[in-house]
């Protein structure tokens, strides 16, 4: 991804984990460009792998390096994308509005997400392409009920008009910024500062503060 | 600072002109002649080889059965096949094991030209279920909290006695209430049970029609989700179409629903789905996102639609696999090359199924396959005793061989190279066999060495160029730091960069990923007139940087705040004014002679070439790996299987990493101090 030029050369606070998730074709892609470089590309290419982008955001004075992780949506990726979890703070699960068997799937990824996530990351429930409202198949109700019955955080974007994006992410950014806030406080800041300057995730679970350093996924 | 611009634009002025002069010198002039002279050469081998090739294949279509298992064909394969008789040379090194005929093609064809509406209507089908589900499940909440009210207001006349049970949901709630008055929360799991065994989904006529639609209807969205149970969301499915039909009395509205709800169902019922045939909506989706940027794959165009039906009619021919992403870049680099489709389709189809591509692909259910991620740790154990500087880097920078190396070797590195240079490497891999994949993806790594180990890279960039290496076409500086003409370019290229990154600390930032300087050993073949001068600038040209660094800040001088990378050397350094030096007419020559081979360049084929020698791959090794990896991966699945049945015992601990295994001992102090084994490659 050639977002990375935009914002190579930085200092930051904090660096925070996000990854992508959510069905083949749901625009978790473009998303990110959009985010990350306010580019759409109607055809963009499938991604295979796993792809990056990071962008700097600064929430109450604390510059803050969203580095975020996209993958491929098909379900037979999800049994390889253990790597992908590993110390990631917040996870944007993305459905399309028109297209309801991505809202149906939902539930699987939250489970896997719950598997393999650290008990603490912050889930927020993203329905994308909400400029096809005239194709629309899931009801904003239904997933904001959805939401609340799981616990996440809801929001209606359209990565094609980047309506609901920027919010999107200063958004999931916010609340694992207030998060990480409220836990340095608990233990004390000379922990954070260190954390900080080492310029490693840092993550949002105190019991498995051990996660920065290399602990090994499956196939490290 | 503006007169620093100014004074930075007058001197790269200056420096292009210099440039253009040492380029009309007699010894440049000659190295234009030698450089003609090796094209020339280089068109002539060429049409050799093409030659050498069309004997070869006039031999195999005279039924010379040897020919692509030939130490002829080999040799030949090794230097690259011409781009002219690739189209034929290709389908036969691949072969054609699986013996798949025109006539196989044509009828594969035409049953997933059956195959695919079904489908989609399917899918409809099952979204229109789904919806309905979820709107009897949407009353039935309704009815629950009128009825959870009305409890309450009951309850708290009656006593403060029940207001515990009432909150505490319908496991506290007294046996007698109505099952309908299970809040949401607790409806799927109790649903679910009742709908995986498609018999227990009991719909006894006594119970009343809202709490059936509480229990059946996230049943279904759940069973949907998991998918590989569809009978079980027909199943639970069927029970509600009976159910709305019954219940849908007297509104036409309601009645338009039950009927859209019946015939759903009835798709549902009359449309089985073997294996994976549902992966067909995804190659909708996925052949206009085959590379994008060539366009050939738009939808409606020829080539397009040659790949949509290569690819159904590969479900149609292995439904148990179905299409899995990533193949859709292999079967459209086949389709480049080879025009015929039904030839294209066969030499798909013969590399999909062999080994090395078969078990990349995992074995259907999933990619996790044990063998498959057994491969990976071998391989990346090979890496650390082969390649240990680079092993250790990725092991500082937590980077796993699972984030990279699976798609490359899963796509045959179509998805990740540039698509000349995927067909140069295909060419090899043809010839040499099953392993190459892998040693492959070992000279990949080392060639990308430079970056990996540049300490200046860090996490970030490392990642996106493992993950997705083209990405080096458009970063040609950190690739190489071939410059086209003189300073001025420097600085409007890296000035587009960090104009745009306006970041707030950046003077005090050390370890910053710095994009536009090359690693080392391409800084020293950059030959842009700054870098010719280097030596008796350099210390002045640091402290000049910091300096310039440091007043940059926010301005909007672009210019100026590139500048820390290159050009404040060139505006603190003396002028060389417009006498080309003996220095840049070097470089001009340097510069010259290698614009063909592209020494430095991570992506050109002939250094990958030279990796596959330098990279110490070994075979043995790798099995010998892979053996006892799949043995470990083997164990370790076992018992996280064992442990997610215990529920109350924590996670189980993770695999240990293999970037470091097998050299954690040789890569200690001793390593640091004397130069690694393998350091004269870089």
């Amino acid at each position: 991804m050639a977002a990375a030029s935009s914002s190579v050369d930085d200092a930051y606070d904090y660096l925070f984990k996000l990854v992508l998730i959510g069905d083949s074709g749901v625009g978790k892609t473009n998303l990110l460009s959009q985010f990350a470089r306010s580019e759409f590309n109607l055809a963009s290419k499938a991604t295979i792998g796993v792809e990056f982008a990071w962008k700097n955001v600064t929430i109450e004075g604390d510059v803050i390096k969203a580095q975020i992780w996209d993958t491929a949506g098909q379900e037979r990726y999800r049994a390889i994308t253990n790597a992908y979890y590993r110390g990631a703070v917040g996870a944007l699960l993305v459905y399309d509005i028109a297209k309801r068997v991505t809202f149906d799937h939902v539930e699987a990824w939250l489970k896997e997400v719950r598997e393999h996530a650290d008990s603490k990351i912050v889930v927020m429930l993203v329905g994308n392409k909400s400029d096809l409202s005239q194709l629309r198949q899931v009801s904003t109700d239904e997933a904001q009920e959805l939401a609340k019955r799981e616990g996440l955080a809801f929001i209606e974007t359209s990565a094609l008009t980047k309506s609901g994006v920027d919010t999107t992410f200063s958004r999931i950014l916010e609340e694992i910024h207030r998060i990480v806030k409220e836990q340095e406080l608990d233990r004390g800041d000379d922990d954070a500062a260190a954390v900080v300057a080492d310029g490693e995730a840092v993550v949002v679970d105190d019991d498995k503060a051990d996660a920065k350093a290399p602990s090994g996924g499956c196939c490290k | 600072m503006s007169a620093e611009v100014a004074q930075l634009r007058q001197e790269a002025t200056r420096l292009a002109m210099a440039e253009q002069r040492a380029m009309d010198s007699s010894e440049v002039r000659a190295a234009i002649q030698e450089q003609d002279r090796r094209a020339e050469m280089a068109r002539r081998a060429d049409a050799k080889r093409c030659a050498q090739w069309e004997a070869l294949l006039e031999r195999w279509d005279n039924g010379d059965d040897s020919v692509p298992s030939s130490l002829e064909a080999r040799k030949l394969g090794q230097c690259g096949i011409p781009e002219r008789v690739r189209g034929r040379a290709w389908p036969m090194l691949i072969g054609n094991g699986l013996r798949i005929t025109r006539r196989h093609y044509a009828v594969l064809c035409e049953q997933a030209a059956q195959m695919v509406p079904l489908m989609k209507k399917r899918q409809r089908a099952e979204a229109t279920l789904a919806i309905h589900a979820q709107k009897q499940r949407r009353v039935a909440a309704r009815k629950a909290r009128e009825d959870a009210a009305a409890k309450a207001a009951f309850f708290e006349e009656a006593g403060p006695s029940g207001d515990g049970a009432a909150s505490e949901g319908p496991s506290a709630a007294p046996p007698l209430e109505s099952p309908g008055a299970a809040p949401p929360p607790q409806a799927p799991t109790a649903a679910k049970g009742s709908s995986s065994p498609p018999s227990s989904s009991s719909h006894g006529p006594a119970v009343p029609p809202a709490s059936a639609a509480v229990s059946a209807a996230p049943g279904a969205a759940g069973a949907a989700a998991d998918a590989p149970a569809p009978g079980a969301a027909a199943a639970a499915c069927g029970s509600l179409a009976k159910r709305a039909t019954a219940s849908a009395a007297t509104d036409p509205e309601e009645a338009e629903e039950a009927r859209r709800v019946e015939e759903a169902q009835r798709v549902l019922d009359t449309t089985p789905v073997f294996g994976s045939q549902l992966s067909v909506l995804v190659v909708d989706l996925d052949v206009p996102r085959t590379f994008p940027h060539l366009s050939y794959f738009k939808p409606g165009t020829d080539m397009g639609e040659a790949l949509r039906r290569i690819l159904t009619a590969f479900i149609c021919y292995r439904p148990d696999r179905g299409y899995i992403q990533g193949m859709s870049f292999v079967a459209a680099t086949v389709l480049l090359h080879v025009p015929d489709e039904a030839q294209a389709f066969s030499a798909f189809a013969n590399l999909m199924l062999r080994p090395a591509i078969f078990e990349a692909f995992g074995d259907g259910a999933d990619l996790g396959n044990v063998r498959f991620i057994a491969r990976l740790r071998a391989f990346a154990r090979v890496v650390a005793a082969k390649q240990p500087r680079i092993a250790h880097r990725l092991h500082t920078l937590d980077i796993g061989p699972d984030m990279f190396v699976g798609a490359w070797s899963r796509t045959i590195f179509s998805h990740v190279l540039p698509t000349e240079l995927t067909a140069r490497i295909w060419d090899r891999i043809l010839v040499e066999g099953d392993s190459w994949p892998w040693r492959v993806c070992a000279a990949l790594l080392a060639s990308l060495g430079d970056i990996v180990l540049n300490p200046k890279v860090d996490f970030g960039t490392v990642s996106m160029v493992l993950t997705n290496p083209s990405i080096l076409r458009d970063m040609p500086a950190l690739a190489r730091g071939r410059v086209p003409s003189g300073g001025s370019s420097v600085l409007s290229m890296s000035g587009a960069r960090s104009s745009r990154g306006g970041s707030r600390r950046e003077s005090q930032e050390e370890h910053r990923p710095d994009i536009s300087a090359p690693p080392p050993s391409a800084a020293s073949a950059a030959s842009t007139p700054t870098s010719a001068r280097g030596s008796d600038t350099g210390p002045r040209r640091a402290g000049a940087a910091s300096v310039e660094r440091d007043e940059a800040g926010d301005e909007a001088s672009g210019a100026a705040t590139a500048g820390g990378t290159v050009a404040p050397s060139a505006a603190h350094a003396p002028l060389p004014l417009l006498q080309p030096t003996e220095e840049q007419k070097e470089a001009a020559i340097q510069r010259l002679l290698e614009a063909i081979p592209g020494r430095d360049d991570p992506l050109n084929a002939d250094r990958i070439g030279r990796m596959l020698e330098r990279c110490g791959w070994d075979d043995a090794l790798f099995e010998a790996f892979t053996a006892e990896e799949e043995r470990l991966v083997r164990r370790d699945a076992a018992l996280r299987a064992r442990s997610r049945k215990e529920p109350g015992k924590s996670r189980h601990p993770p695999l240990p990493g293999v970037w470091d295994s097998g050299v954690a001992a040789a890569a200690t102090p001793a390593q640091a101090s004397k130069p690694g084994l393998f350091s004269w490659l870089w």
